[in-house]
């Protein structure tokens, strides 16, 4: 049976996008697409909602794929983007880049990808300066997540970042892009950070078993910890920097994976990635579809669904396991 | 050096002054050319829906956003979504000639459209009535293939706006001492002198208790109560139709039994201005009937053609 989870899934992520590519306020349904387009169906479809549908897949998989590296890492389950303070960093990146006048999406990328990494080089200055446990890391990571909200939130009220309404569109997390260029540039770097953490898979499960243990089987706990953090930031940096900040799909999807699934990263990561993917999906059509023409952030969508089905987990098992 | 420096300086100004003649230089930087005849007009924001009405292109309108409820002319064409939730596809397959923006809307949003090679015309937020004026002439230059307010300068249409929006900011007799704009609280976000509200104010005989450069700072009850306004001036709910009278009778009577608030000079001697939310807030042809509304709860002569002209906005 579950073996057939990740085909099953994989199903799942095609069917939401093709529902996700046959729906919207532009009136191109599945009709329309069967029977030809039109010059304007046509850039609906190929720049609007084909882009759209990539950017959730990517981001749902990366998302979820850096929640299960970083609740590893911090060797806690309450870890994820959001909390580690690396979405914070993010955000503040995002919202320095509008008060400086940057409105186009992909330059407002690269700043909020700087501030995700600055968190995480400030995590990792911490563990190196002999803090090791991950008590402390994560501490320090809702402290720098704090203060970098501080900050954001300090521009917004002074009026110095710009486009609030843009600011706060993305804060609330959405999908929505233009044409392939921010799809080509995200593509890369999912594909690299899920490969390499594919590639770690055995010393990853290693790591399940202890630092000794591990260290006895020959893995390079030090060395591993160091590339756990820098491919799980530059998974969440990268999707938070294109689709703003979106709670919960890091934090919910890890669990739900290993509870249905299992805790080896060979089939863990995989089934994360799809979970994601379907989710993302699943929550963009539902802002669309629930009260055209208006588009619900993501985020709202998110927690609202992802609240309750984590406190009925939380009360359903009696401890949280890696 | 320096001479050429200066020569190419001149010729750049020289090249920009060329261009703005035939068109208009939006708030994100880009030439809009005038004398579009524009058939297929977005508007993201309710104060440029009532300008493109006023000026009489109502009927071009195919899409407006969730806030856009006036004129009645309007209300049912399409909606686009709020300002932090508009549908890009929506407004794509409304095929526009033009989308109408205004500071408020997000610039992601006008950057998506543009990549689309949709032309949007993005308004800074005016910070005096007559910059409302200036807007709406800029629109009645782009919008149409020929210009009406130029033309009918000296009739009663093209003449109303020119006195009331662009005369009589220094024309005001008498002085009615401080105001503070909004309803005192705990932390109230008010009208700075940097705001379109600060002018009418002035245009009013009364000046702004706020002497903040901001044009929507936040400011304390602690504030409020040492700046101790002559007047208060504040509206009615913008989601609900009330009447501005019995607002001001509800509210004079809450702040009477505030245990700090009733201390303020304003509330003491019943000053308190209530006028509807939609004519004071949104900087648009309408600015003009709160204007009067506030000269009316000031005891002021009335201007006169304003209301004729507030319902000529539903052509």
């Amino acid at each position: 049976m579950k073996r057939l989870l990740l085909p099953a899934l994989l199903l799942l992520v095609l069917l939401a996008a093709a529902v996700s590519l046959s729906v919207g306020p532009g009136g191109l349904g599945p009709a329309q697409l069967l029977d030809g387009l039109s010059g304007l169906e046509s850039t609906i479809l190929w720049k609007l909602r084909l882009p759209r549908v990539l950017m959730a897949i990517l981001a749902g998989s990366a998302l979820s794929a850096s929640g299960v590296l970083m609740q590893l890492f911090f060797r806690n389950p309450l870890a994820e983007p959001y909390i580690t303070g690396v979405s914070a960093g993010a955000a503040l990146g995002a919202v320095v880049a509008t008060s400086i006048g940057l409105t186009s999406s992909l330059l407002i990328g690269f700043p909020a990808l700087l501030g995700a990494m600055l968190i995480t080089l400030a995590l990792h200055a911490t563990f190196t300066s002999g803090r090791r446990d991950s008590a402390s890391i994560l501490l320090m990571g809702i402290a720098l997540g704090t203060l970098c909200g501080a900050l954001v939130w300090l521009l917004l009220v002074s009026g110095s970042s710009g486009g609030t309404e843009q600011v706060i569109g993305w804060l609330l997390g959405r999908v929505s892009t233009v044409g392939m260029s921010e799809v080509l540039v995200m593509l890369p770097v999912v594909l690299l950070g899920c490969g390499l953490a594919l590639h770690w898979r055995r010393e990853l499960d290693a790591m399940l078993l202890g630092d000794d243990k591990a260290h006895s089987l020959g893995v390079d706990i030090r060395s591993l910890r160091l590339r756990l953090l820098a491919v799980s930031s530059l998974l969440a940096g990268i999707s938070v920097a294109f689709c703003g900040v979106i709670a919960f799909v890091g934090l919910m999807v890890p669990h739900v994976a290993r509870m249905y699934g299992s805790a080896r990263h060979a089939v863990l990561l995989p089934l994360a990635m799809c979970g994601g993917a379907l989710l993302l999906l699943s929550v963009d059509i539902v802002s669309r579809t629930a009260a055209p023409p208006r588009e619900i952030p993501l985020t709202i969508i998110t927690s609202l669904i992802g609240a309750p089905f984590f406190l009925w987990v939380l009360l359903r098992q009696r401890e949280v396991r890696l | 050096m320096r001479i050429t420096f200066i020569t190419a300086v001149w010729l750049l100004l020289l090249t920009l002054s060329a261009a703005a003649a035939d068109g208009f230089v939006d708030g994100t930087g880009r030439e809009i050319a005038y004398g579009q005849d524009c058939q297929r007009i977005v508007s993201l924001m309710p104060n440029v829906t009532e300008m493109v009405a006023f000026l009489g292109y109502g009927d071009r309108l195919v899409g407006k956003s969730s806030f856009c409820n006036y004129p009645d002319s309007i209300l049912a064409v399409d909606d686009i979504g709020g300002q932090i939730d508009a549908s890009l596809e929506k407004i794509v397959s409304l095929q526009p000639d033009i989308v109408l923006a205004y500071q408020g809307n997000s610039l992601e949003l006008v950057d998506q459209l543009r990549q689309l090679g949709i032309q949007v015309c993005a308004f800074k937020e005016a910070t005096t009535v007559r910059e409302i004026g200036d807007q709406l002439k800029v629109l009645d230059r782009i919008l149409p293939a020929e210009n009406r307010l130029d033309r009918d300068r000296g009739t009663e249409y093209g003449g109303w706006m020119l006195m009331e929006m662009m005369g009589r900011e220094d024309e005001v007799p008498l002085d009615f001492g401080s105001v503070f704009f909004g309803y005192p609280g705990e932390l109230v976000y008010t009208a700075g002198t940097g705001s379109f509200i600060n002018d009418v104010m002035k245009r009013c005989g009364l000046t702004n208790a706020v002497d903040i450069p901001d044009r929507w700072p936040a400011v304390s009850a602690e504030f409020i109560i040492a700046s101790d306004p002559d007047w208060i001036l504040t509206t009615t709910s913008c989601t609900e139709a009330e009447d501005p009278a019995e607002v001001r009778a509800e509210m004079l009577a809450e702040l009477r039994s505030d245990p700090v608030f009733r201390e303020l000079r304003a509330v003491k001697q019943g000053q308190l201005i209530v006028v509807n939310s939609d004519h004071l807030l949104r900087p648009g042809p309408r600015i003009l009937l709160a204007i009067e509304e506030i000269r009316e709860q000031l005891n002021m002569p009335a201007v006169g053609a304003v209301s004729n002209h507030g319902a000529a906005s539903a052509r």
